[in-house]
């Protein structure tokens, strides 16, 4: 993968409160034992490891 | 997404726009783990050229680059050869698709379809992966065993009747249950079950195996339990939730040795009886 842009900008402390309690939702709905019984896949499952030489592999 | 039972790991919510000639991203990384509070918003064009994976090598990159960013050594810079130079980090992912996100949060499911709810831990290369990896071969293994040879073991199947995991009995008169117990962080349980006499308490041990370690529950399960029916019947009377490392520590290395061991002799045994 090439990155053209790569642009960061640090979030307000209400938006990251914000974020932080959507995604641990999202976590807990979609990854938590109710989903697993529910059979909400996932759509990756994977290992990657990042090393000095290739990036992400 | 973060690690169930604990609200601090890396996590990354990332918007893909898919073009004829590259991905578009945009999401926030939050709990990043160098500078607390630093939580961000990142916007990435990736050219579309030697991609792999698909949307979730994209999600883990978006996030493998906050965490970059984070460390403070290439702000705003693109990704650079040398990326990565700092130290070796694992990244675990898991991620569902924006139609299910959409189902199952709605806020988040107003944004778009194309959602990618992705998340990672990042720290050093973890010791144990040589027996997470042993346990998903094994239980691959015996799924595909237990499928090809019926009557070598049961089959458990999920809510949605897809296979998930195998029990069987051992040489050595041990039920052995293997199935994922979640999956994030990835998690395989192997449960070893004694069948004692008619009034004997059966003893039960549960390893939940995990990347970055493993950790056992023992337990017992009323007398009488014969055969792999009666097993998986009482099993859930075990807490098969996997515990936090502050509730159950990791294995110490020559125990989790032992298990690695005691896995490939199972391995042995099933490739032995089944080819």
């Amino acid at each position: 993968m090439s990155l053209e842009t790569n642009e960061w900008t640090e979030l307000s402390p209400d938006q990251a409160d914000f974020f932080r309690v959507q995604v641990q939702a999202a976590n807990q709905m979609a990854f938590g034992p109710t989903a697993h019984e529910a059979g909400i896949g996932q759509l990756y499952a994977g290992r990657f490891s990042v090393d000095g030489s290739s990036g992400y592999a | 997404m973060g690690v169930p039972g604990r609200n601090d790991a890396p996590a990354a919510f990332v918007r893909i726009r898919e073009a004829p000639e590259n991905y578009q991203l945009e999401g926030v990384a939050v709990n990043l783990p160098l500078t607390k509070g630093r939580d961000v918003h990142g916007r990435q064009l990736s050219l579309r050229y030697g991609q792999r994976g698909g949307v979730g090598h994209l999600a883990v990159g978006f996030l493998a680059n906050a965490l970059e960013y984070n460390s403070g050594s290439n702000r705003g810079m693109p990704l650079s050869p040398g990326y990565g130079k700092q130290g070796t980090h694992n990244l675990e992912l898991q991620g569902v698709d924006g139609a299910t996100v959409g189902r199952i949060v709605r806020s988040l499911g107003t944004l778009a379809f194309n959602v990618v709810v992705a998340g990672a831990e990042s720290g050093p290369s973890p010791i144990t992966s040589s027996t997470y990896d042993l346990a998903q071969a094994f239980l691959k293994r015996s799924v595909d065993d237990c499928r090809n040879n019926p009557g070598s073991g049961l089959l458990l199947t999920g809510g949605n009747g897809s296979t998930h995991g195998v029990a069987f009995e051992s040489e050595q008169r041990d039920i052995v249950v293997i199935y994922p117990t979640n999956t994030f962080p990835s998690t395989i349980s192997i449960a070893f079950v004694g069948t004692g006499g008619a009034d004997d308490p059966v003893l039960a041990e549960v390893y939940s195996i995990q990347s970055r370690g493993v950790s056992l529950e023992m337990g017992q399960l009323p007398p009488g339990l014969y055969d792999l029916t009666e097993v998986m019947r009482a099993l859930p009377m075990l807490s098969m939730q996997v515990p936090g490392a502050e509730d159950n520590p990791y294995l110490d290395e020559p125990t989790r040795v032992a298990l690695e061991q005691r896995i490939l002799k199972l391995l042995t045994e099933r490739t032995r009886q089944t080819t």
